[in-house]
């Protein structure tokens, strides 16, 4: 390798690693709703303000989604049950949602897809890497106010 | 007789790269949603030095299509995974044929662009930016992934010296 390799590849980690440092301090400020979206749609609205919920039922699942049971001792108050858009043996997976009002956050609990390729199911709070999971086409926004006009069933 | 050389070995070169992606799919080590070391690279960079550009768009594209296949997933980790290979095997053959640097250079280009190609087309098919707040993570990880890829494909022409690779280590 050259000199001009290393400067090129040094640079781009320089890059980088400002880029990393600015996107997680300096990164976008979060609201205090938490919107759970599945394939675009808002399936669970969380206010942490008030600690309420709306649950928007799902199209074509009408009872999703569907209460659940928090995993004991890991700080779940409550928790939902969605339907996911990845499709194994013939049915549609769930993804489990659960909510923490005391520390503010939300997480998928648990993910029916097989391999959880592209599922990061940490608890969120509006900071940092936001949870997801791109199989089942699910992922968790905070902002500051309600921002939709559907109807929904508390 | 040379046609039937390079096929055998491209096949045999699909081969190590779908079991690599295999292995690599069981092991899920870094904690950030599509990302990977990307292990299967390594036979990206091999047969692009090797067999050219058009050899090496070949093996990439049939690999993600194969391994689809065989986890039966076409989800949009799939695409993501495609969108990622064509845009990196692509920046590796312009970089490769127009611009006199390292392969492992090129391999951080190509493992650079494998991850702003997945993170487009997850963008694109969740309808959502929320990943670009992944975007900053996975290009950190990519960097060293792709000088790693590119320090193993280097040993490999090193140790298996076939005289079809010209460039310069």
């Amino acid at each position: 390798m050259k000199l001009r390799d290393y400067i090129i590849i040094g640079s781009i980690l320089l890059i980088v690693g400002v880029l990393y440092i600015w996107v997680t301090y300096f990164g976008p400020e979060s609201g205090s709703i938490a919107y759970v979206y599945q394939d675009n749609d808002i399936v669970i609205e969380v206010n942490f303000e008030d600690d309420s919920y709306i649950l928007y039922p799902q199209i074509g699942y009408e009872d999703y989604p569907m209460p659940s049971v928090p995993i004991d001792g890991e700080g779940g108050d409550i928790a939902f049950i969605i339907i996911g858009s990845y499709v194994h043996q013939g049915e549609r997976t769930k993804v489990y949602i659960e909510i923490d009002w005391d520390r503010k956050a939300i997480r998928i609990q648990k993910d029916e897809t097989p391999k959880q390729i592209g599922v990061r199911r940490n608890w969120y709070d509006g900071t940092g890497l936001p949870a997801i999971s791109l199989p089942s086409k699910v992922f968790i926004v905070f902002e500051s106010s309600a921002n939709n006009e559907v109807d929904g069933v508390v | 007789m040379k046609n039937l050389n390079k096929i055998t070995t491209l096949s045999m070169l699909i081969a190590v790269a779908i079991v690599l992606n295999v292995i690599e799919m069981s092991i899920n080590v870094i904690p950030v949603p599509g990302a990977k070391i990307g292990f299967a690279n390594i036979v990206t960079v091999i047969v692009l030095y090797m067999y050219g550009f058009k050899s090496a768009s070949l093996v990439t594209i049939l690999r993600v299509f194969l391994v689809g296949l065989l986890s039966r997933s076409f989800t949009i980790p799939f695409w993501m995974g495609l969108g990622g290979a064509i845009l990196s095997i692509t920046m590796m053959g312009i970089l490769k044929q127009w611009f006199k640097i390292h392969l492992v250079t090129v391999s951080v280009f190509g493992a650079i662009t494998h991850t702003l190609g997945q993170v487009i087309v997850g963008i694109y098919l969740l309808e959502t930016d929320l990943l670009i707040l992944y975007l900053p993570l996975m290009l950190l990880i990519s960097v060293p992934a792709g000088v790693l890829i590119g320090l193993i494909a280097q040993r490999f022409f090193k140790t298996f010296k076939s005289g079809r690779y010209e460039q310069t280590l």
